[in-house]
């Protein structure tokens, strides 16, 4: 099947998952909790449940596969290092302290952790960035990689602070809850807070694609082919890091999907990012919707959405590896 | 003749407190000839190929294409007019011959457009001429070093340049694929692209060069028509060891004593 065929197959199968999941999950009364279309067009309790909670958190689920896979891709092309990921460059580090920050001396207000949260993981970047130049040694890339371990160290020092000077009984359960992710609380009005900022950023990358193989060579190699590498590495790092902020400071830390799903994508379609990137986009948008459906169907209780990535994205992973091939012949 | 590609007294050094690598360098490529320049090792020849790229800027004097500033070219521009066959080049992911040398249409491409069937169709032309045509759908991560070689060849002639720059282009090569990327690299320049390349081998660039530039402490030692230029004296001094050159059947070799 042409790769094209393929991607609007995962299309397909990731609206229909999503439509299947706005059915699925708790609701008081017979059955095993699954809400009937019947039902739905009678009860007003159902409709309330499906389209202003279910709906806007399956939406939240799907932007944040997708915003994390795709930043993942993104990271992995630029570094041209396949274990890189988006919270690299300081960036999760800094939601991380940006959002224990909030909750132990601001309250913990759903906007004061979101927004802290989002400014401290640009922050993150701003510094990695900032040290890089200051860097005096080795290339652009390089530069960056150390000044990112360096930030995501100083960062998450800080976070282990806030921890130990957390309040033990109110405080320090909502930081680590947070830590772990979850999408149990989003609302209509935190997915439309987030859903401008991560279209836009998946279209910059979405569109900008091509490039990203430019950008994996050196960068003395690409400028010889007419790119900038500076200018568009910026750019393109700037876009991923928008979409991962925006995600992460409404669903917490949720780990594994932007390392893992542009590997997926990759086996599935060969590294060309003409095909990885959409195949990235599309199966981590399916990956989020049917880790928040695990989360919030499998127990009485929600299961934070960060350690079900982690189990099912590294399981996934293993069988992916040993299982399937991709286009390209390898000897 | 004019001269496609020229410095003028440039002097560089990495870093603003550096040594400089060279001082007050001036050199001229005339269009349509192939110039070798030979050196020993860390003499800077590399760097001299980024400086004419553009991607290294000359701390002082000027880099001229067509007797213009680098500079003053757009990106894209420059990117159709010359092309860079590194030394050697590293990446992780599995992409195939054919994906890899369709990167060097990026310059004919509007920024955000993707290659089209001709650009695959130059692309797949420049991997036969190097030989490759039958693993265009193998991954690059699973090629020898010499096949590897033959595909950042092919991916510089693929951007169909009027200046190839090549970085050892033969140093991964047995001899069979020297011999062949020798007869590519002259039929090149007899269809009238310019080729500034970089050797350690004098055998090479005896048999590509139609002039020869010699290299030694950041200073050019001698330059010029490879009949004047190539001779055991010269050589000699150049890497600081005696050499002769042999010439049989009309060729010429160096050995060393």
């Amino acid at each position: 099947m042409p790769a094209s065929r393929r991607l609007a197959a995962i299309a397909l199968i990731l609206g229909a998952t999503v439509a299947v999941s706005l059915f699925v999950g708790r609701y008081p009364g017979p059955g095993p909790g699954i809400i009937s279309p019947d039902r739905l067009a009678t009860d007003d309790l159902a409709q309330r449940l499906v389209f202003n909670l279910r709906l806007p958190r399956l939406l939240t689920a799907v932007m944040l596969g997708m915003s994390l896979s795709a930043a993942g891709a993104v990271f992995q092309q630029i570094f041209a290092n396949p274990l890189v990921e988006p919270g690299f460059l300081g960036v999760s580090q800094g939601a991380a302290f940006g959002a224990s920050l909030a909750i132990v001396s601001l309250g913990s207000a759903a906007w004061l952790v979101q927004g802290s949260a989002a400014a401290f993981a640009f922050a993150g970047l701003g510094f990695s960035y900032f040290l890089a130049r200051r860097g005096r040694f080795g290339g652009a890339v390089l530069r960056l990689v150390f000044a990112g371990i360096a930030v995501s160290a100083l960062f998450s020092a800080g976070v282990g602070a806030l921890k130990y000077a957390a309040d033990p009984l109110s405080q320090l359960p909502e930081i680590t809850f947070w830590l772990l992710g979850g999408l149990a609380s989003v609302t209509w009005d935190q997915t439309w807070s987030i859903a401008p900022v991560v279209v836009a950023s998946l279209f910059v990358i979405y569109r900008m694609r091509w490039r990203l193989n430019l950008l994996s060579l050196d960068d003395a190699t690409a400028f010889s082919m007419g790119a900038t590498p500076g200018r568009e590495r910026a750019l393109l790092l700037a876009a991923a890091v928008a979409a991962t902020a925006a995600v992460v400071s409404v669903c917490g830390m949720v780990g594994w999907v932007g390392l893992i799903v542009p590997h997926i994508a990759r086996r599935l379609f060969g590294a060309d990012a003409r095909y990885s990137v959409p195949a990235a986009l599309l199966v981590g948008g399916l990956f989020g919707v049917l880790c928040d459906d695990v989360a919030r169907t499998l127990l009485a209780g929600e299961i934070p959405i960060g350690i079900l990535t982690s189990l099912i994205g590294a399981l996934f992973f293993l069988v992916i590896m040993i299982t399937y091939g991709h286009p390209v012949e390898q000897r | 003749m004019t001269e496609l590609l020229a410095f003028e007294e440039v002097t560089f050094g990495y870093g603003p407190e550096a040594r400089p690598v060279f001082e007050c360098l001036s050199l001229g490529v005339e269009s349509g000839t192939a110039t070798a320049i030979l050196g020993p090792n860390g003499v800077g020849k590399s760097t001299l190929l980024h400086l004419a790229l553009g991607w290294l800027r000359a701390r002082s004097g000027r880099v001229l294409l067509d007797g213009r500033p680098l500079g003053a070219y757009p990106r894209r521009s420059l990117g159709r007019s010359m092309s860079l066959v590194p030394q050697a080049e590293r990446t992780p992911f599995d992409y195939s011959v054919l994906d890899y040398v369709l990167l060097a249409r990026a310059p004919y491409l509007a920024s955000l457009a993707m290659p089209g069937p001709d650009d695959e169709r130059i692309a797949r032309e420049a991997i036969e001429e190097v030989g490759l045509g039958h693993l265009c759908h193998r991954a690059i991560t699973t090629l020898s070093g010499g096949e590897r070689q033959n595909v950042l060849v092919a991916r510089a002639l693929a951007q169909q340049p009027r200046l190839m720059l090549m970085d050892e282009p033969t140093s991964h090569l047995d001899l069979a694929h020297k011999v062949r990327l020798i007869g590519l690299v002259r039929d090149r320049i007899a269809r009238g692209t310019t080729v500034l390349l970089t050797t350690h081998e004098p055998d090479v660039a005896a048999a590509i060069a139609t002039h020869l530039v010699l290299m030694r402490d950041g200073q050019i030692c001698g330059a010029g028509a490879l009949a004047d230029v190539f001779t055991s004296d010269n050589l000699s001094a150049t890497y600081g060891v005696p050499v002769q050159i042999v010439r049989v059947d009309g060729r010429q070799a160096v050995l060393w004593t």
